[in-house]
C-alpha cells in the first residue's frame, strides 16, 4: 500500500457511528457539507457488522477541515454523537 | 462502482431523505444541526452557490425534505 500524506490530509475519521448507520447515510450526511471522493466503512469479517467508524475522503484539505468543524460533536445519528476529525491527527498511531 | 454512482444520483446537498431524518431525529421544517455551523464558520468552500434556509436564504424556503439548494450543476444531473 502506497499511502501518501496527501490522501491523509484529505481524509477524516468518523467515530462513534451507530451500527444501524449505512454507507448511504454517511454519504448523504457528508454531501450536505462537501463533495465526497470515497468512503471506507469497514465491516467485521466474521460478524458482518460495521465497527463504529469510517474514513471519508474529500477532494481538498479545506473540505476535510471544514467537515470537521461543521460535523464534529454536532450531529447525532440514532442517538450517538458523531466524532469527526482529521485522519492524520497527532494521536494517530498508524491507520490500518 | 455501481453503488457510488447510485449515491451520487440519489443524494443532493440541501435535501434530506426520510432515512436520514429518522437517523437525525429531524422533523421536516426544522433546520439540520450543521446550519448553525455554516453561520459560525462560513459557507462550505466547495459549494460557492449553496443557498441554505436560515443562513443565506429565507427561512420560509424550508419545504418538505428541502432546506437548501445548490445552483451549480456538478455533473449535469438534476431532477
Amino acid at each position: 500500500m502506497s499511502s501518501t500524506s496527501t490522501v491523509q490530509d484529505f481524509t477524516v475519521y468518523v467515530g462513534n457511528v451507530a451500527p444501524e448507520v449505512s454507507k448511504e447515510l454517511i454519504y448523504e450526511l457528508f454531501v450536505q457539507i462537501c463533495p465526497l471522493k470515497k468512503i471506507r466503512y469497514p465491516k467485521d469479517r466474521i460478524l458482518n457488522t460495521y465497527q463504529g467508524f469510517a474514513f471519508v475522503e474529500f477532494y481538498s484539505t479545506d473540505d476535510a477541515e471544514y467537515a470537521c468543524k461543521c460535523l464534529n460533536n454536532s450531529v447525532r445519528l440514532f442517538g450517538r454523537t458523531l466524532k469527526v476529525r482529521k485522519a492524520n491527527g497527532t494521536s494517530s498511531s498508524g491507520v490500518d | 462502482e455501481v453503488q457510488w454512482k447510485h449515491m451520487e444520483r440519489s443524494f443532493r446537498p440541501g435535501r434530506i431523505s426520510k432515512e436520514l431524518r429518522i437517523a437525525l431525529g429531524l422533523p421536516e421544517g426544522k433546520l439540520p444541526p450543521w446550519c448553525s455551523k455554516f453561520n459560525e464558520h462560513g459557507m462550505p468552500p466547495s459549494y460557492p452557490d449553496y443557498k441554505v434556509a436560515g443562513v443565506n436564504w429565507d427561512i420560509s424556503n424550508i419545504h418538505g425534505d428541502v432546506y437548501g439548494v445548490l445552483e451549480t450543476k456538478r455533473d449535469g444531473q438534476r431532477t
